[in-house]
């Protein structure tokens, strides 16, 4: 049975936790500690080159490169509202997808076997634009994943 | 409405109990049969137990990978967990070397014989060795948040984009792990490119 991963999903820093051995277990960042103890900041940027970063780098980075850094794009999900980075527009869901497939990448790692389900959470006082926000990025992960795999399908 | 009803029914064969207990009947009667031709016939039981044998060696194969596997990952966790309890407790020894270190600075600066302290700092630079806890050198690179986070920006059109120009805090990594980013402001040549 594949383990299944918690997400809080959160506007300044996310966390992942995982049952392991009967117990639940923080997943921690790959960069190791960051300012948030062992989560992963909620920080997508995209360098000069359109390179993506994602939680604790994207945040150290911030300061050099504000105009290409999202933070808290949180507090747009279920809105209409876009971030536009480098001739890109971005919805929240997919600035979310992105925060989400780094959690997975390094749950992954942590936990040593494939993630296949996850849990993510919102706060109660998300109305159901924002709940269907939060699933839609759930979902954009899964789209992600898939062509990810057909890319690498189409390499072999 | 109850015609309707019954016509969307999907008619079901219904097999009665009668059935059920001459077919079990007919298995069971066709099994003791199979079992009685075999061990009438050596050569067929021997067949029978050749393929239970290469049934258990692949069994015997899966659960050997199985506990190889596991007991590797069970040896990379060990090592993670001991590094990682490492580092973090490297992380805090760190900030305590660090108030030695502006401690040194203040000592110097007023001109007191620092030597007891230069000792203290050397047995602690020593133990970080001993732990593989190497300073991450900055000053004069190209800015890369997976080792520095900037904290300031000035503007030189000397220097290429991005170069680290000051180390604010010293950074320090352990077996290839970020244990402590460096914190460094870096130079842009942003207003040269406005005033072009």
């Amino acid at each position: 049975m594949t383990k299944i991963i918690g997400i809080d999903l959160g506007t300044s820093n996310s966390a992942a936790a995982v049952v392991m051995g009967g117990k639940p277990t923080i997943i921690p960042a790959a960069e190791g500690a960051t300012v948030g103890g062992k989560a992963f900041p909620s920080v997508v940027a995209f360098g000069k080159d359109g390179e993506l970063l994602v939680g604790e780098p994207a945040r150290r980075q911030a300061v050099t490169n504000p105009d290409n850094t999202i933070v808290a794009a949180k507090r747009k999900m279920g809105s209409d509202e876009t971030f536009k980075i480098l001739d890109k527009q971005y919805k929240p869901q997919q600035i979310s997808a992105f925060i989400l497939q780094k959690i997975k990448k390094d749950a992954e790692a942590f936990v040593g076997e494939p993630i296949e389900k996850v849990v993510i959470t919102v706060p109660a006082y998300f109305d159901d634009n924002q709940r269907q926000a939060t699933k839609d990025a759930g979902l954009l992960l899964v789209l992600m994943l898939l062509e990810l795999l057909m890319n690498q399908l189409l390499h072999l | 409405m109850s015609e309707e009803n019954n016509s969307d029914e999907i008619p079901v064969e219904v097999i009665s109990d009668e059935k059920i207990e001459t077919n079990n009947s007919e298995e069971e009667s066709k099994h003791t049969d199979n079992l009685e031709q075999i061990s009438d016939d050596p050569i067929k039981l021997l067949e029978l137990e050749k393929q239970k044998v290469s049934q258990y060696e692949e069994k015997l194969k899966h659960v050997l990978a199985d506990f190889q596997n596991l007991s590797r990952k069970t040896q990379s966790d060990i090592e993670n967990g001991v590094n990682s309890k490492i580092n973090e407790f490297m992380l805090d020894f760190i900030k305590i070397y660090d108030d030695f270190i502006r401690a040194k600075e203040v000592i110097s600066e007023s001109k007191i014989n620092a030597d007891g302290l230069n000792s203290i700092l050397k047995n602690m630079e020593s133990l970080m060795q001993k732990y593989n806890v190497t300073p991450i050198e900055a000053l004069g690179e190209i800015f890369d948040p997976n080792y520095h986070e900037a904290i300031s920006i000035i503007s030189d059109s000397t220097l290429d984009d991005n170069t680290i120009t000051k180390e604010i805090r010293k950074g320090y990594i352990s077996h290839e792990r970020i244990i402590r980013p460096t914190l460094v402001e870096i130079s842009k040549k942003e207003d040269n490119d406005k005033n072009d």
